[in-house]
């Protein structure tokens, strides 16, 4: 009886946590957008059916009073592991620690419709992190973007073969959910050196070094982290 | 040296606070399917009369074991809601070869897992097809064959039924009943799903990637390892495409297909379950069966696609 009560609890637990999520919007830190209302429903119908739960379970021990042993501990501790997990510690989004593990992988990233970077003129501040890398990486004419002006927000991650002189601006573009996250970057010429996982915001232009292209930037503000840190 | 020693310190941090949220991550994703997935049970368990099966089963052997293999989309789809089901269905005295038809499709041939599939691999549409033609494949494959076996009771083990479920309690009414089911489903769910995620995340922060690439790379071996963390992992259909994603990245597409194909036709669990049901060399058949169509269509998708 108890354990069934404890489930219950658990299960009410789950809802909280993803309510949680939902109402503090961090949810993009681990979901596609996309899904969030299906998240939310389920969250609501997983709290209408746990409290009630929890209340025909109470009734069911009030009715019985069976000894409180503490045997059943063990195999639903389990189901408490991530609610801890969840609830103690602050939500925070994928970090560059991932992006050494997880190879840059420009070549695959599709979706997203190519961005026609003459088009713009000079209004070219308004094009994300995101939609550079998509264009960048359709786009074999490097010259096209020598001069065009940036303005982007990513963190902050040295790569192993980061040219010299230069860290990664990134961020990482998922499909689904943030076990398929990659991550994805341009380079930023600058010698001052942030610490890994900063969130900066670059302002400056392209220009091309060695046959790749850099962003000489004119400033560089740390920013918090977003709500939406990821690429969809 | 200092520097280097607080880098270091530093992404360890990092590293465990990133195997959090992909371990949290991979559990908020999953989880409206694991409420979806109850709900279903639920209904299921509240409605579902297996004689309208029986009733309504058509008489020629191949059109029979198809309309079985389709029953699946009014079905629960974890082991825990399947097996009994099968179990009623051969104690009312229907068909071994149907029951085992229905056993291995039900659980793939669903919209729970039909949706979550197509969700977690849209940018790969072959997964969703290949794993729904393979499920119909084998499931129908296997029914046939054991069709046409006289007296298929020999293969059946009618002793006492080994229950590694969590089961509801028969209630008096109805909204009871609804409780009970949503309780216990989601438990099973949940439990193997939280270990799921578990495995996920360690391997995703935890193993050298030299290590995971060596083997996923590997077009047959990819396939071999697959198979068994698929046995090992009794995670339930309804959210094994998000487990399977984790590895997209690293290992072959024949490889996670195998691991959708195999994982829940045939797991430690399911075999636990009904070890006690069938005869233990007709279930070591079913599995080496199953087994067998799994890697042969790994195999396909790693040479040919």
């Amino acid at each position: 009886m108890y354990k069934n009560l404890s489930i219950y609890v658990a299960i009410l637990f789950f809802a909280l946590y993803m309510l949680y999520l939902y109402y503090l919007g961090k949810l993009p830190f681990y979901i596609h957008p996309r899904y969030i209302s299906f998240t939310y429903v389920s969250a609501l119908v997983a709290l209408f059916f746990s409290t009630f739960g929890i209340q025909h379970a109470f009734a069911e021990i009030m009715q019985s009073k069976p000894k409180l042993t503490l045997r059943f501990l063990p195999s639903i501790s389990i189901l408490f592991l991530p609610l801890i997990l969840g609830f103690a510690l602050p939500a925070k989004p994928l970090s560059a620690a991932t992006a050494a593990q997880r190879s840059i992988d420009l070549a695959t990233l599709g979706g997203g419709s190519e961005i026609d970077v003459e088009g713009f003129g000079a209004n070219t501040k308004v094009l994300k992190l995101g939609d550079w890398v998509r264009t960048i990486s359709v786009n074999p004419d490097l010259e096209k973007f020598v001069g065009k002006e940036v303005d982007i927000t990513g963190f902050v991650y040295s790569a192993e073969s980061q040219p010299n002189g230069t860290f990664t601006l990134a961020r990482f573009i998922l499909t689904c959910c943030a076990v398929d996250a990659r991550p994805v970057g341009l380079n930023i010429l600058s010698d001052q050196s942030y610490s890994n996982d900063t969130w900066l915001r670059v302002e400056g232009k392209f220009e091309l070094r060695d046959n790749t292209l850099v962003i000489v930037p004119s400033n560089m503000q740390v920013t918090e982290i977003p709500n939406n840190p990821y690429i969809y | 040296m200092y520097n280097l020693l607080s880098i270091s310190k530093k992404m360890n941090l990092s590293l465990v606070q990133d195997f959090i949220t992909l371990f949290l991550g991979l559990i908020v994703e999953a989880f409206p399917f694991v409420v979806l997935g109850v709900l279903v049970s639920v209904a299921v368990g509240i409605f579902f009369k297996e004689e309208w099966v029986f009733k309504y089963l058509p008489k020629n052997r191949f059109i029979s074991h198809l309309v079985l293999s389709l029953t699946g989309i009014l079905m629960p789809v974890c082991e825990c809601g399947n097996v009994p089901v099968v179990r009623r269905f051969l104690q009312k005295g229907f068909g071994v070869s149907h029951s085992v038809t229905f056993l291995l499709a039900a659980p793939i041939l669903n919209p729970i897992t039909f949706w979550s599939t197509k969700e977690a691999f849209a940018t790969e549409p072959v997964v969703l097809i290949v794993r729904m033609l393979g499920a119909l494949f084998i499931a129908n494959s296997i029914g046939i064959l054991i069709s046409y076996k006289k007296n298929q009771e020999t293969l059946l083990n009618t002793t006492f039924y080994h229950d590694v479920c969590e089961h509801p309690h028969h209630e008096s009414n109805k909204l009871d009943e609804t409780l009970e089911i949503f309780r216990t489903e989601f438990f099973e769910v949940m439990k193997m799903l939280i270990i799921g995620a578990g495995i996920a995340a360690i391997s995703q922060t935890f193993i050298p990637r030299s290590i995971i690439l060596a083997i996923g790379s590997n077009a047959i071996l990819s396939i071999f390892a697959m198979m068994l963390l698929a046995f090992v992992i009794s995670i339930c259909a309804n959210v094994d495409a998000f487990f399977a994603l984790n590895y997209a990245g690293t290992f072959t597409l024949g490889s996670i297909l195998s691991f959708l194909i195999f994982g829940p036709m045939i797991d430690i669990k399911i075999f636990t379950m009904l070890r006690t049901t069938f005869q233990i060399r007709f279930l070591s058949f079913i599995a080496a069966y199953v087994f067998l169509c799994a890697l042969c269509i790994g195999l396909i998708v790693n040479f040919f696609i």
